[in-house]
């Protein structure tokens, strides 16, 4: 197995943050896993699907693809969420 | 004299917002809360919004009043002006009238002041003293801070860090402004705690920014969430655009065939094109076209198909309609931040499926060729969003040449790109790539989604 790290280094830029970023943030900024967008971004630059095979599992893989939820039920789960973590610190 | 700009007197600026939610042939359907799968209540949303908001996303009165204060601001830099582009007409050498609505001299510079402002005093007004949002480039975390400012609301704007690394000219408008800014994740949340433990320089996320807003504002009493577009309440405050162009074109003596916009979230276009919406669904000017731009890097409308969405793999989450294109679908890099997302305003949504809005693509190189000429003709660098709508004003403009008809366009312009000459430069230096995704990878997409009857 290669490496985690050896694409780090290359830079691209992020439409969604407005700049540039290295791959270590595009295989890593979905709460520590590939953000949904990473294999578009990187298409053609690197081998992206071989390297998500070879470094995620089947079920993390699923768990990034998966469409985005209409805005406002995003943003009612979260508080939902945050209501928790608010009591737990209690 | 030929006439290039249309002024409002102030006026003359309209005093209501429109609301579609009145005229829509079929209402939009509920959104579920993702534990009870009951429609979402307003009590749901309380600890979020104030609740004038909660009503305006449900509303479905057709005017809604501006209230005095608000007003009294917009005059700070509203009517905006409706352009004639003659130097672009001549350029293209074509028999359609071209108009423009620039919303570029906001002090912000874009539309997004139309709603940061409402959005604020709203909050101030039901006794909320700060308010929290999360940014990506700062575009939107600017024009609230602006907002927050005129209102003497506290703001605090979570940056995606590595943003706040790069580009500090947002942040510090957002400062002069009086917000403060901090990098995303931060040690001012659990969530960012938790992501700084796991990894310390975590340069961020947009996803992680907004749990952290969320999260400061639901366990704060005084303290409440905003947000820059796709909700309805949004798109309502936008209107005030479209209004105010439908006076000033009537003052051109001309009324548009085609509107074209950029889609991010939809805000901007929704405002521009809603109010004129109403004349087709009313079926008094039945051939009006609205046409909503997106990149063909990806195609939530154009491609994207009307299924049930499985929301989590796990099944637990509610059947919502959305458009999607499947769970495979990722689509390719553009520069036009604001235009990436994959959700779109549900009225937009709904709107496209009762076949009353177009949507076409646009490949970013040709989107910076299109806003180069705009600058070279109008003068006006045009932000990476609002170049996709001139870029298919262009190409309307010279199908109008090939046929001889003298249709009138009329471009939602919803701000300049003094911030993002980055990717100008990119552009004029070869370094843009065009993606478009292989019909094949699209297929493949939709045939992965879950099949739902209806
Ligand atoms: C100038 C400009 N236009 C358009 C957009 C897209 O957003 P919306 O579709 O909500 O107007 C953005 C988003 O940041 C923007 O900054």
């Amino acid at each position: 197995m290669e490496s985690i790290e050896r694409y780090d280094e290359n830079m691209i830029r992020c439409p969604r943050v407005g700049g540039y970023v290295n791959f270590k943030f595009c295989r890593s900024e979905n709460n520590l896993l590939p953000c949904r967008w990473v294999t578009g971004c990187w298409q053609g630059k690197i081998d992206i699907n071989g390297f998500l095979k070879e470094h995620f599992s089947a079920p993390e893989l699923e768990k990034i693809f998966i469409p985005p939820k209409p805005k406002l039920e995003s943003l009612v789960e979260l508080l939902e969420k945050a209501k928790g973590t608010a009591k737990k610190d209690e | 004299m030929k006439r290039a700009m249309y002024f409002l007197e102030q006026k003359d600026m309209p005093t209501r917002w429109y609301n579609i939610q009145a005229d829509l042939p079929e209402p939009l359907p509920p959104v579920l809360h993702p534990a009870t799968g009951q429609p979402v209540g307003p009590d749901d949303l309380a600890p979020l919004f104030p609740m004038e908001l909660i009503k305006q996303e449900v509303s479905t009165e057709r005017w809604i009043e501006i209230p005095e204060e608000v007003q009294e601001i917009y005059r700070t830099w509203r009517p905006t002006v409706l352009h004639r582009a003659y130097r672009l007409e001549k350029a293209l050498d074509t028999p359609a009238k071209i108009f423009y609505k620039y919303e570029g001299t906001s002090q912000a510079g874009s539309h997004k002041p139309n709603t940061a402002v409402a959005q604020a005093y709203y909050n101030m007004k039901e006794g909320i003293k700060r308010l929290t949002t999360e940014t990506g480039a700062g575009q939107w975390g600017s024009a609230l801070a602006m907002g927050c400012a005129f209102f003497d609301v506290e703001l605090k704007v979570y940056m995606v860090r590595i943003s706040y690394d790069q580009k500090p000219y947002r942040r510090i408008l957002m400062e002069t402004w009086g917000a403060n800014c901090v990098p995303s994740p931060s040690p001012d949340t659990k969530a960012g705690r938790e992501m700084l433990e796991k990894w310390p320089d975590c340069p961020g996320s947009l996803g992680l920014a907004i749990s952290e807003a969320v999260e400061d504002a639901v366990t704060r009493d005084d303290t409440h969430y905003s947000l820059g577009s796709v909700l309805n309440h949004v798109l309502l405050h936008q209107t005030i655009i479209g209004e105010e162009t439908r006076k000033q074109m009537e003052m051109a003596d001309a009324y548009p065939d085609i509107i074209v916009g950029c889609i991010g979230g939809g805000s901007n276009f929704a405002g521009q094109f809603l109010p004129w919406l109403r004349d087709k669904i009313s079926g008094e000017k039945p051939d009006l076209r609205v046409v909503c731009v997106e990149p063909e890097s990806c195609p939530t409308m154009t491609r994207g198909i009307y299924a049930y969405d499985f929301g989590d793999t796990a099944g637990m989450t509610p059947l919502l309609k959305m458009h999607t294109l499947g769970h495979s679908f990722v689509p390719p890099p553009i520069h036009a931040g604001g235009l990436r997302y994959h959700g779109m305003a549900p009225i937009i949504c709904h709107l496209y499926n009762l076949g009353l809005i177009e949507a076409v693509a646009a490949h970013q190189t040709s989107v910076f060729e299109a806003g180069v000429k705009f600058a070279r003709t109008e003068g006006i660098i045009t932000g990476p969003e609002p170049c996709h709508d001139v870029k298919v004003a262009i190409d309307e403009a010279l199908k109008c040449k090939e046929s001889g008809e003298s249709k009138t366009i009329l471009i939602a312009h919803s701000g300049h790109g003094h911030f993002d000459l980055a990717a100008y430069d990119a552009y004029l230096t070869g370094k843009l790539k065009d993606f478009a995704l292989p019909e094949d990878d699209i297929k493949k997409a939709q045939s992965e989604l879950p099949k739902v009857p209806g």
